[in-house]
């Protein structure tokens, strides 16, 4: 793989990773680096800055949405977005969190569009949201039960409270990184961390 | 009662709440992304003109450095001319009011046009192709009917205007259709009827970005209007003609409602102190009948709101009564002596509110429902939309008379809104 430090000149395939061996500032630094280069509209960089990610931003879209085509929409919209506005994007080193946010609120904005006004979305094959009612059930759930019936529980929720769930439980993002990501004051999103739980717990119960 | 379900470790919700891609997906979404890059221009670098709060930290805006007493007296000039004329408009151009006749109720259902008669009886098709025609809506003296019909063979949507009985068919415009992974989709296209008949607004994807283009009814002279920087979408006319309301902003968490002459001039938001910078989700503007008060609703602190903004006074109005369910989508009466909104969570029937202007008055109708809500002419009813509880999809038109309860239900399956001719009174 060919390496793109800052300063010189080729990108090859990806943004080298650096994780774990303590290069932290130069990773910064590189990916500042490939920001400004993607700004200035160079494509190479930019798919580098994705391609390093995309996995991840994959895995938060199918998390919230809940089908792969839908997210594949979300992050594909998400990132074309992240292209068409990186000009005014002011601080380099906010890319991260701005291309989060970007892709989270279009995974929220797919979830709402069939109810937003005056908003008609009419996909070829649409994947419902289906949410069977369970049987009975064994008396202990097995883990592919418990699965199941969380997965079908949290897709009744709405796609404020999906979202925060998955940021903290999938994403493993702490509090304070979710009040910046999603714009509120850190007891606000803590508040609302817990009221999803909360939701998703009753939702549990109600998959019997 | 003990659960029969294991405690939520947080590793047992991470396992079950992720979603991984299959192997593969990350190689097929960069080759098409790249694709979609090569052919989208980036943004130039062309700050706002008008006094605008970035939403997101970090995101540019030239706006705040360049805020100095300059642009401050710019815009106050545009402001006092704004006021001059509608000052003008007000005294000479004053509308008509205000309630009229219900005639037809035209809806879309599994794809095709139909109308029915006022009291929901003797519904008729009046389209029938391979194509989904959807959001049929009115002229404002009920002679004319524009809908949206998506080809996914040309990938295209089409703007066609037709009499009430299907006749008289025309093709007025045609956009792309949005693309999808899972093909192409009708996305963001709002047809809005001019006062006069004449023209007819509606949204379409122009270098990547959405805006807002006006159509003469016969097709000709479509142009776009206003600031091809902004995104606009969802234009509203205000009731002289006067001035378009309309959804813009450089991309979703910046999104904010503003207004503009029909020539593309004199943009000014109306995002006053009581939004704040984190609004968003903003429906599309509704003008009052009597002009000058722009009802729409925006997420605040996530949770979705009413608001009434006067656009030479104070405001805005948060008409919201309930500080965690959402209320969305404001319809002003025909009067313009009250609103319907819908209140409820996504994606669940909730309920439809009425109330006065100021938030007085405030009625909560039975019938559970998923909106927008549609007035009839004569302010006695509203449509609503019931939804199939196992699909989740839109199965029948209810009819609720206001303020009592439901009135009557149409079978359909609509993918749009219904709209209700206005006959003179």
């Amino acid at each position: 793989m060919d390496t793109q430090w800052p300063g010189r000149a080729v990108i090859g395939g990806g943004e080298p990773d650096l994780a774990g061996v303590g290069f932290e500032a130069d990773r910064e630094s590189l990916a500042r680096a490939l920001v400004e280069r993607a700004r200035a509209g160079d494509q190479s960089a930019f798919e580098a800055l994705i391609r390093s990610r995309l996995e991840r931003l994959l895995r938060l879209a199918m998390s919230i949405v809940g089908n792969e085509a839908d997210a594949r929409d979300a992050v594909q919209e998400s990132c074309l977005r992240a292209w068409r506005e990186l000009p005014r994007l002011r601080e380099d080193g906010r890319f991260e969190a701005w291309l989060w946010r970007i892709t989270i609120n279009t995974c929220r904005t797919t979830l709402r569009g069939r109810q937003r006004a005056s908003v008609h979305e009419i996909a070829v094959d649409a994947m419902p949201l289906d949410f069977e009612p369970v049987g009975p059930g064994p008396a202990v759930a097995d883990d592919v039960t418990v699965r199941d019936a969380i997965r079908r529980a949290f897709r009744r929720l709405d796609p404020d409270r999906r979202t925060i769930l998955v940021l903290h439980y999938v994403e493993e993002r702490p509090v304070t990184e979710i009040a910046v990501l999603l714009g509120v004051p850190e007891g606000t999103a803590k508040s609302r961390l817990f009221a999803a739980r909360t939701a998703l717990e009753r939702a549990l119960e109600a998959e019997r | 009662m003990t659960s029969r379900w294991p405690p939520l470790t947080p590793d047992v919700l991470r396992r079950a709440l992720m979603e991984e891609p299959p192997a593969g997906l990350a190689d097929l979404a960069i080759d098409d992304l790249m694709v979609a890059v090569a052919r989208t221009p980036q943004r130039g670098a062309a700050r706002l003109a008008w006094p605008w709060t970035p939403a997101m930290p970090g995101l540019a805006s030239a706006a705040a450095p360049r805020r100095n007493g300059l642009t401050l007296l710019v815009v106050f000039a545009i402001l006092l001319t704004l006021v001059a004329l509608a000052a003008v408009a007000g005294a000479v151009l004053r509308p008509r009011t205000l309630l009229g006749t219900p005639g037809l109720i035209a809806f879309d259902s599994a794809g095709d046009i139909f109308v029915a008669d006022r009291d929901g009886s003797g519904a008729r098709q009046l389209t029938s192709d391979t194509r989904s025609d959807v959001q049929p809506t009115f002229s404002p003296d009920g002679s004319k009917l524009a809908f949206e019909s998506l080809d996914p063979a040309t990938r295209t949507v089409r703007l066609i205007v037709m009499d009430p009985d299907g006749t008289d068919r025309r093709e007025i415009a045609t956009v792309p259709a949005v693309g999808r992974a899972s093909g192409p989709a009708i996305g963001w296209l709002r047809v809005a009827w001019s006062p006069d008949g004449r023209q007819l607004a509606y949204t379409a994807p122009l270098a990547g970005a959405q805006q807002i283009v006006l159509v003469n009814v016969d097709g000709s002279d479509p142009h776009q209007v206003g600031d091809p920087t902004l995104e606009g979408r969802d234009a509203s006319w205000s009731p002289d003609g006067q001035l378009l309301a309309f959804i813009g902003g450089r991309f979703d968490v910046d999104r904010g409602i503003f207004v503009m002459r029909p020539d593309g001039t004199g943009i000014r938001p109306i995002r006053p102190a009581g939004l704040d910078q984190w609004a968003r989700d903003f429906s599309a503007p509704v003008w009052a009948p009597t002009g000058q008060r722009l009802a729409f609703s925006a997420r605040i602190d996530d949770v979705a709101r009413i608001f009434v903004a006067d656009l030479f006074g104070a405001g805005p109005i948060d008409l919201s009564g309930s500080e965690v369910a959402d209320e969305w989508s404001p319809v002003w009466a025909p009067d313009g002596n009250r609103l319907a909104w819908h209140r409820g969570p996504t994606n669940t029937e909730g309920r439809f509110v009425v109330a006065a202007p100021d938030g007085s008055g405030v009625s909560v109708l039975a019938p559970a429902v998923v909106g927008p809500p549609t007035w009839s002419p004569d302010g006695a009813m509203l449509i609503g939309y019931g939804l199939d509880k196992a699909t989740g999809s839109r199965d029948r038109l209810i009819v609720i008379a206001v303020p009592g309860g439901s009135a009557f239900e149409i079978g359909a399956e609509p993918g749009g809104d219904a709209s209700w001719q206005r006959l003179a009174p």
